[in-house]
């Protein structure tokens, strides 16, 4: 089974997500983390969502980029996050935006193989009605793109609202 | 009319074309052309407010289209700049007046539809 959950900043979103897999279960439980640190900011909010796993059983496996060819857990659920930071990386400092959304599909897809339970967290960056940067925009399209993917094979899709789950896809499975 | 809703790239206009009898050619970026879909919304009103149009100028303009898609833009800082300012106001407040005559509206989330006003879905 595969849950895309998404959501604006700091919108309940992982916590929402932690919950579907501590309710799903399954003894194994990998977090696979997207981001790449580099500053004290990006510590401080490693060290957060750390804390917020704390007891609930997960194993991380770090995966800034190459979803494709990572060392997936066979069996257990699996959470992602997040799908914005792992676009990022794959576009700018990875194989770049050539076939990007088909790399990330494959990636997921063999990820939705081997875990009982996948569950993908993404971002919601696309109502500020900003116009940025070529690079920046090519870089919405991608994930917007990767997102609309995702929600095609996802069983279901939930926006987390103040840390409430409206569901888009999928209500019976929740 | 139906109104269909949704941030940049959820696939508003695949959907119009998936739940409705229209095809490509239908649709038009330009409003009063004879086409029934009018894509791009934000981006009509961007331009009418640069030729200086006023609100209600663009809404009378909008009248016979029978579905009208456009972006969402109002969840970002407020502008600094002040004919981005108005813009976002004017796509704001035509999709609320446009919402209250509609018989539909659809919002697009990933590609998924959820029907916030009307019974019917889609036609």
């Amino acid at each position: 089974m595969l849950i895309l959950v998404s959501g604006g900043a700091a919108s309940g979103k992982s916590e929402y997500a932690e919950s579907l897999i501590v309710r799903a279960g399954h003894e194994a439980r990998t977090y696979i983390a997207t981001m790449e640190i580099f500053d004290a900011e990006g510590e401080r909010r490693a060290a957060r969502h750390r804390a917020m796993r704390a007891g609930k059983g997960f194993t991380t496996l770090e995966c800034p980029r190459g979803l494709r060819e990572a060392a997936l857990p066979s069996g257990g659920s699996a959470l992602l996050e997040c799908m914005s930071n792992l676009v990022a990386n794959e576009m700018f400092g990875g194989a770049g935006a050539e076939g990007l959304p088909e790399r990330i599909l494959a990636g997921v897809l063999r990820l939705r193989e081997r875990a009982e339970l996948t569950v993908i967290v993404t971002n919601e960056l696309f109502s500020d009605g900003i116009r940025y940067a070529p690079e920046t925009e090519a870089y919405l399209a991608a994930l917007s793109t990767v997102n609309r993917m995702l929600a095609e094979i996802a069983d279901a899709v939930v926006e987390v609202v103040c840390g409430i789950p409206v569901v888009w896809k999928g209500k019976e499975l929740l | 009319m139906i109104l269909v809703i949704g941030g940049m790239g959820q696939g508003k206009l695949a959907a119009v074309l998936r739940n409705t009898e229209y095809t490509e050619k239908d649709v038009t970026c330009t409003p009063g052309v004879g086409k029934p879909v009018l894509n791009n919304l934000q981006k009509v009103v961007r331009s009418a407010l640069a030729e200086g149009k006023t609100q209600e100028q663009i809404l009378a303009e909008l009248a016979r289209h029978a579905v009208i898609i456009s972006d969402e833009v109002g969840c970002g800082v407020v502008p600094v700049d002040r004919f981005e300012r108005e813009w976002r106001e004017t796509v704001g407040r035509i999709c609320c007046m446009l919402a209250k005559d509609a018989e539909q509206v659809v919002r697009l989330f990933c590609g998924v539809p959820m029907v916030l006003k009307g019974e019917t879905q889609w036609k």
